[in-house]
């Protein structure tokens, strides 16, 4: 955390390469947050390089006040992608639940198991309400503990554990997990 | 504290443990034998969705958008802070108009480049670079029927290479190609073709050839540009491009999904592309018909 801290200083007074250290931190995170979000690895790409690129040019703006990092570019991600799907929905041109992300994977057959069990999760997690798909993206594809979850969603945490547990309660619904 | 409120500490605090990795569902289930049953189907749940997402972001990726974020960095203090008054697309627009003039060469070299190749990425964001410095939608059209083409060119070579694990990557460039296409909405006399920030493609070569993997060829032979018609003519020429792109990709693309070489996992974004681009070259079509 102090670490973080030190980083986070250090980009505001325009070193680069922390900003980088930032980035290789965090990219892997948010990237995850977003593909769940809308499940196209290429708006993906393009969305997590603006969230980068808007904490950049924002990055002066950051105050610690108990606000973890973390939190501050899930919520840049989310405001973007608020836009995005706004814009999206207006056009109507992106079927999203056509749409599949691209994975890292040498082996084929594993990737596309992998990708069948992701297009099962982004397909139930579109029955969720906007706030407990917000609580599953934050907690499970951000990685954020409730603690974090709360903040970036500014509600307590009890709210948090509440819309994690009737989120789950409805994809198991949805998914059918074996009992 | 409440049932509810219990429970949902419990579940939270199994999960914590689980996701760190230091917990089976088991042990958890043992600690909360009174919750057995209910905790235990939500845990495979929550395991499920975890399992799903844990994806991780290709090195292709990664290094793509460090290479954009790095050219943005590279911008002076003074600079930024006057980019910050300008809209988003400007300012990606204007760091990578830096980094064309500054690395012309480069750029052209990178034209050429096929996916795994170390300019891949200039090349993907000269593309994107040349699109907002259009300001007709005709053009911007003409533009996402040759990019269309050019990931035509890098599928057939990634086929022939027999890199299945980039093919998809290009399949999903391809079918964002299009989606872009059947943006654009054209408006009659509001823009000029011929007043486009950039140099027109040539791509009257493109109409004579049989084969669109030569696209690059179209591009850098002395094909006779669009740009200095009149919008009609320009709009009857950019027409026959459409109609042609719209033929000879679809084709291509139904003979990717008929290949075994192509993996299954890139035939749904070909499928998707394959879609897209009817409907997508037809829209544009139909709107130059109406002006």
């Amino acid at each position: 955390m102090q670490e973080e801290q030190n980083l986070i200083q250090r980009a505001r007074q325009g070193d680069q390469d922390a900003f980088a250290q930032l980035y290789e931190n965090h990219f892997d995170k948010i990237y995850r947050y977003v593909v769940l979000k809308i499940g196209n690895m290429a708006e993906a790409e393009d969305m997590t390089q603006q969230v980068f690129v808007k904490a950049y040019e924002s990055i002066d703006s950051y105050r610690w006040q108990g606000i973890p990092f973390s939190a501050w570019l899930f919520r840049i991600a989310h405001n973007q992608m608020v836009d995005f799907v706004r814009k999206e929905s207006k056009k109507k041109t992106i079927p999203f639940d056509e749409s599949l992300p691209v994975l890292s994977d040498s082996n084929p057959e594993h990737e596309v198991e992998v990708k069948m069990e992701m297009e099962k999760v982004v397909l139930a997690s579109r029955k969720l309400t906007g706030a407990q798909r917000e609580v599953i993206n934050l907690r499970f594809a951000g990685g954020l503990s409730i603690a974090e979850a709360a903040k970036t969603m500014r509600k307590s945490e009890g709210a948090i554990k509440a819309l994690q547990h009737s989120a789950i309660l409805a994809l198991r619904k949805t998914l059918l997990v074996g009992e | 504290m409440g049932n509810n409120k219990r429970f949902n500490y419990i579940l939270n605090e199994c999960l914590e443990h689980m996701l760190a990795g230091d917990e089976t569902i088991e042990q958890c289930l043992r600690r909360y034998p009174e919750y057995a049953s209910e905790l235990g189907s939500l845990l495979r749940t929550a395991v499920t969705v975890k399992k799903a997402v844990d994806i991780k972001p290709s090195a292709d990726a990664r290094a793509r958008v460090r290479f954009q974020l790095q050219s943005i960095m590279s911008k002076p203090k003074a600079e930024k802070r006057v980019r910050a008054a300008v809209p988003r697309w400007a300012v990606a627009v204007c760091v990578v108009l830096l980094v064309f003039f500054l690395s012309g060469g480069t750029v052209l070299a990178a034209d050429g480049s096929m996916p795994g190749n170390p300019l891949y990425p200039v090349k993907l964001i000269t593309e994107n670079v040349r699109v907002s410095l259009t300001g007709s939608e005709e053009k911007k059209a003409e533009l996402y029927a040759l990019f269309a083409d050019r990931r035509m060119a890098e599928l057939d070579y990634l086929v022939a290479k027999g890199k299945s694990a980039d093919i998809e990557k290009v399949a999903q460039r391809l079918y964002k190609n299009y989606t872009m296409m059947g943006e654009l909405s054209f408006v009659a006399g509001t823009e000029s073709v011929t007043t486009a920030s950039v140099p027109a493609p040539m791509l009257g070569a493109a109409l004579a050839s049989d084969n669109s993997t030569t696209t690059q060829q179209a591009e850098t032979t002395g094909a006779k540009s669009i740009a200095g018609n009149s919008n009609a003519s320009i709009r009857a020429k950019l027409k026959q491009i459409l109609v042609y792109y719209a033929s000879t990709q679809s084709d291509k693309i139904q003979k990717l999904l008929d290949s075994d070489k192509v993996p299954e996992s890139a035939k749904i974004a070909l499928r998707q592309a394959l879609q897209t681009s009817g409907n997508n070259y037809q829209n544009a079509i139909d709107n130059l018909d109406d002006q």
